[in-house]
């Protein structure tokens, strides 16, 4: 625990301390100084980080949506099986143990490539024009690796939910003649509400420093189109050594994570508690 | 019980789907097999001569540095936060006190801080004191990042123990240490290999830490896949052995383990 306060609690404060200062460390003769919130205000109206906080809110929520959708039809499919649900669980939870810098790289290069790339392949093979996604929509392309790694993560979620769907009920409903789609309606999608939320409030957590697509994928271009907080600062800390300013924008990371954390907790402490 | 040959659709569907999911994967794997001219060949081959050139070129090249460093950091880091965090979650699950709540989600709000949060000051910090592009930097990183695991993970594991087991060797005057050793971790052994799973594969994969506090020296794979081309060139195939050689050893785990894995972190994660 001690160990815990002391590697988190203390780079915390320290990033708070050195957010309300000016110092870059190309210029070593000047010292440390107190600014106030000048470089808050900087952040928030530098069009890079303008953009680049703007593109984690539409990361974090586009994404979450979309691996609800595809998490929750893997979900419904997986748990229907009756044979090879081991298989079917390897090769659905692959995409989720790649490391964030090799997907980008597999799906750049021989997928998205707009010469030698399948989606390409695929496109002329059926008379449509080729697309390069990462020149002309390099958000979506983004959004759609990070989906890609994403889905497996909601579907083992959705998957715990609805395996502790009471059987009774649904028999019951049977013979009253609900069909197939009611049944889904009025007594799956209900009980699935809480692992809905609870998945994703967890995946936005995680997701919203999302780094690695980002990366590799498109290295947050192109003009900035797909940089992040997490990129910005990462590029504002190793490119331009401007400490203060990073740390604003690792601050304000932190603030949005809270938000987000917050909110999970106050549906989960609750349950909690009862335990 | 629905007939057998009313399976037979949806279980196709399903298979179809989770074998498109897989596919960019599987793609990879094969690339690497192939001749360079073949692997950036359109329209895509399929039936060409395979090698094993790139899979043994990938090994013998700067790889095995890369693999070596991502190693000591995962075992070096999974140990110390086994040391660190183990004794937190018997105490949390066997004595908890009134706060054993707010200690958990406080551990777990450190693990959900996000790197930037942080990143900062420990960047100056390494600096200063010479731990930048060193595997005991990353080690003690990795160790922050892995400790609210154990401590989440073992916890509920041990609260799998009846407490009347460590009641009564209490009773007979048995020390914490000795009950510890000898009577909880033995009967957590499943949930300590599930814990030891997840770890590997979160600590494999980590980056962002990783590109911001190393150099070429401790870089692990994840840094070293990341700037593949600028290091190794644009060819296809050796890209493609080289990132199925990255990313194998966790996904082997993966799959090995899957089941463990789901079932200890979602019950983990509920009780």
């Amino acid at each position: 625990m001690t160990y815990l306060i002391v590697t988190t609690q203390i780079p915390l404060v320290a990033t708070l301390y050195l957010s309300l200062h000016s110092w870059n460390l190309l210029y070593p003769a000047r010292p440390l100084r107190f600014v106030g919130w000048a470089n808050y205000t900087f952040v928030f109206s530098d069009p890079v980080f303008r953009m680049a906080i703007g593109n984690t809110v539409l990361f974090t929520v586009s994404v979450a949506i979309a691996t609800t959708l595809i998490g929750l039809g893997l979900a419904l499919l997986v748990n229907r099986l009756t044979f090879g649900r081991g298989l079917a669980y390897s090769l659905l939870f692959a995409p989720f143990l790649i490391m964030e810098t090799v997907s980008p790289i597999i799906w750049k290069n021989m997928i998205l490539n707009p010469i030698y790339g399948l989606l390409n392949f695929a496109l002329t093979s059926i008379g449509l024009a080729p697309v390069d996604l990462i020149t002309n929509a390099p958000k979506f392309a983004v959004m759609l690796m990070i989906v890609w790694q994403w889905s497996p993560f909601m579907m083992l979620i959705l998957l715990a939910g609805l395996q502790s769907v009471s059987q009774e009920t649904i028999e019951a409903a049977k013979i009253d003649g609900a069909n197939p789609w009611n049944q889904f309606l009025h007594i799956t999608l209900p009980h699935l509400v809480p692992y809905l939320c609870v998945g994703m409030l967890i995946e936005a957590i995680l997701i919203l420093p999302v780094f690695g697509p980002i990366y590799v994928g498109t290295y947050g271009g192109p003009g900035n189109q797909t940089t992040n907080l997490m990129f910005a600062v990462y590029r504002m800390l190793t490119e331009q050594y401007e400490i203060g300013r990073a740390a604003a924008g690792g601050i304000i990371t932190a603030v949005m994570t809270t938000i987000v954390s917050l909110a999970l907790l106050a549906y989960v402490r609750p349950y909690m508690e009862r335990h | 019980m629905r007939s057998s040959r009313r399976q037979i659709g949806p279980a196709a569907l399903t298979f179809l789907v989770a074998g498109a999911m897989c596919f960019p994967i599987l793609w990879t794997f094969f690339t690497g097999f192939k001749n360079e001219p073949d692997a950036i060949a359109m329209p895509p081959t399929v039936f060409v001569p395979l090698t094993l050139e790139h899979y043994e070129g990938a090994l013998t090249g700067n790889y095995p540095h890369y693999l070596a460093n991502t190693l000591i950091a995962v075992v070096g880091s999974i140990l110390a936060a086994f040391a660190l965090g183990l004794p937190a979650a018997y105490k949390l699950a066997f004595f908890p006190g009134r706060k054993a709540n707010d200690i958990l989600f406080f551990a777990l709000s450190t693990r959900f801080m996000p790197g930037v949060a942080v990143i900062v000051p420990i960047f100056l910090l390494y600096a200063k004191t010479g731990l930048i592009d060193s595997l005991t930097g990353l080690v003690i990183m990795y160790t922050t990042l892995n400790i609210p695991i154990v401590i989440w993970l073992m916890r509920s594991f041990f609260k799998d123990i009846p407490y009347e087991l460590v009641e009564a060797a209490l009773m007979e005057g048995a020390g914490h240490r000795a009950i510890f050793f000898e009577l909880v971790l033995p009967l957590a052994k499943a949930g300590l290999a599930t814990t030891t799973f997840l770890l590997l594969i979160l600590t494999w994969n980590e980056f962002f830490f990783a590109v911001n506090l190393s150099g070429h020296g401790a870089a692990t794979l994840p840094v070293y896949m990341a700037s593949f081309f600028t290091s190794e060139g644009q060819s296809w195939a050796r890209m493609s052995a080289a990132a199925i050689l990255a990313v194998l050893p966790v996904l082997a785990v993966g799959w090995i383990a899957s089941r463990a894995l789901i079932k200890g972190t979602l019950s983990g994660a509920v009780k």
